[in-house]
């Protein structure tokens, strides 16, 4: 939904049902004050990925602000939609003095005057700045007031746009990429349908898991992707623990089952490479990141593979398949992703747009990637299999495009019958989106 | 339009929008009253602007009080629009005017 385009029509509509949707919060919660974030966004794309950033710091603040500073918050309904991010929080206390304190967060903060707080009194009066000494908004660009600019539309869009890029990339960078992670999760999932591979319409050849699932998992593994962009030394081990702790949150949210464990490993050495970099730049070449992840896993696969217990999998794995598995891709820097999928994927989508170039990168990855997961459920018999049989369709669907979908729902019901499911590709997947979002 | 006028209203208080009322009044025509944010500037088109929206749906013997939070005049053109038209009870206007 981030970063598709609303209407004149939607946004009007939207503001009188948020309008009403607090008369009725406070109809229903009496002697109770309300707070109201939206973001600032001036573009027909309300839900920008950047307005997405700043509502989720805005949202984190003003719940932080309710708790330290001796309020109540009785709930809070967040409404995400193209026409933007919002929150209404029902809360107790002294409206004005929180009113006081939204206005210096909208002053202070780096991003504040990107965020739009308003606070609606017991009697659903709507508080003003003025009333506690702050002049009106300034212009996001200028220094006239902001209600003078925007009638006059002083500012192209660009230019406000532009700003606003610059401002998230410079106070919330980690956040940024926090939600493209989130994303691409998210991408790899909803993309329907998907051979064997949990969807919107199936949970493929997995029995125990559907949607919700990795819903869950997505939101247990954000929080670590920040402490993965923080890791102090910055280094293999430090990245590898915190990867640790990342996958028991995510077997807590999951009821113990495996939805991304591959995914939280090229996560985790994709935000070391990004650490490394962030530093002297916040925007990097495939290469740049390429060549970090390279020296993170140096001596990997010897220090993993070599010296591990014959019995483990991923040793069985290497002797019965000659792959390196997950490890040696990583120690290449992701190679078959940067030099493969990813330039596939870009020449896909100006062909076919992203839904369908996703698809195709997805047979492109299963016909290329010695996938443990396939391995593990299907031997050695399984993996050639689901290789031979992508290539065919992957073949069938070049000359004729208008049979994917179908092509790969027969897929669907092969693999699902025979309980095979390529997850290791469904991460590459997720990787790819990543790596086309993230360089430039 | 010559049908039954209630009072009604269309939009909200928010920066960059605009709360329209229309109430019935013994007026002739359309009397307006207007509150906004950037009145010394702009006060005068905006007028305008609401009398277009009032004049091309026909509307007469209503009053229009207007608080503008500085919103653009596609904004408060579609909001005069709806509160007159929910002011007559009109659910599918007649597009070939507005």
């Amino acid at each position: 939904m981030i970063g598709k385009p609303t209407t004149l029509e939607h946004i009007l509509a939207n503001k009188e049902r948020r309008a009403q949707k607090q008369k009725e919060l406070l109809a229903h919660a009496p002697s109770h004050f309300l707070v109201s974030l939206s973001i600032n966004t001036p573009s027909s794309i309300k839900l920008s990925h950047e307005s997405v950033v700043v509502y989720e710091i805005a949202h984190e603040n003003i719940l932080m602000l309710l708790r330290t500073k001796g309020f109540t918050c009785k709930d809070f309904s967040q409404h995400i939609a193209p026409t933007g991010a919002e929150t209404l929080f029902t809360c107790k206390g002294d409206a004005k003095a929180f009113k006081a304190l939204t206005c210096k967060l909208e002053e202070e903060h780096p991003l504040g005057r990107l965020m739009d707080i308003d606070v609606l009194d017991e009697m659903g009066v709507l508080l003003s700045r003025s009333l506690f000494g702050f002049t009106k908004r300034r212009c996001l660009v200028c220094d006239e007031e902001a209600f003078v600019c925007a009638r006059a539309q002083k500012h192209s869009y660009n230019e406000l746009n532009a700003h606003i890029k610059t401002l998230v990339q410079g106070h919330a960078f980690s956040h940024s990429i926090a939600l493209w992670c989130e994303r691409a999760m998210k991408t790899e999932v909803e993309l329907t349908p998907k051979p064997g591979l949990v969807d919107n319409a199936n949970s493929g050849a997995h029995h125990d898991m559907d949607i919700n699932t990795f819903y869950a998992s997505i939101k247990a593994i954000k929080p670590y992707i920040l402490e993965f962009l923080e890791a102090q030394p910055l280094c293999f081990d430090t990245l590898r623990s915190i990867g640790v702790a990342c996958e028991e949150a995510m077997f807590e949210a999951t009821n113990g089952i495996n939805t991304h464990k591959g995914m939280v490993f090229c996560l985790a050495l994709t935000c070391g490479a990004i650490a490394k970099l962030k530093d002297a730049q916040t925007i990097f070449t495939c290469k740049d990141l390429q060549t970090q992840i390279q020296h993170l896993c140096e001596g990997l696969v010897e220090k993993d593979l070599l010296h591990a217990h014959p019995q483990s999998a991923g040793a069985r794995f290497f002797y019965e398949t000659g792959s390196l598995g997950i490890r040696g891709i990583a120690q290449s820097g992701f190679a078959l992703v940067f030099e493969g999928s990813l330039p596939f994927f870009k020449t896909q989508k100006t062909l076919l747009g992203e839904e369908k170039a996703l698809k195709m990168t997805l047979l492109w990855l299963m016909e290329r990637l010695d996938d443990s997961t396939l391995w593990s459920r299907g031997g050695v018999e399984g993996l050639a299999y689901v290789k031979q049989k992508a290539a065919e369709i992957r073949l069938h669907v070049k000359h004729s495009p208008e049979d994917l979908d179908e092509c790969l729902s027969a897929f669907d019901k092969d693999l699902t019958q025979k309980h095979l499911s390529p997850g290791g590709s469904a991460d590459l997947l997720a990787l790819t989106w990543l790596f086309e979002h993230i360089t430039e | 339009m010559s049908k039954k006028v209630e009072p009604a209203h269309a939009g909200t208080l928010e920066s960059s929008d605009l709360f329209v009322r229309v109430v019935p009044c013994e007026c002739e025509g359309v009397e307006i009253e207007l509150e906004s944010s950037v009145y010394e500037i702009y006060a005068d088109a905006i007028k305008a602007t609401i009398l277009e929206s009032a004049n091309a749906l026909k509307a007469t013997g209503i009053k229009i009080m207007v608080q503008d939070k500085g919103a653009l005049d596609y904004v408060i053109k579609a909001r005069v629009e709806a509160a007159i038209l929910r002011a007559y009870g009109i659910n599918e206007p007649d597009w070939s005017v507005l």
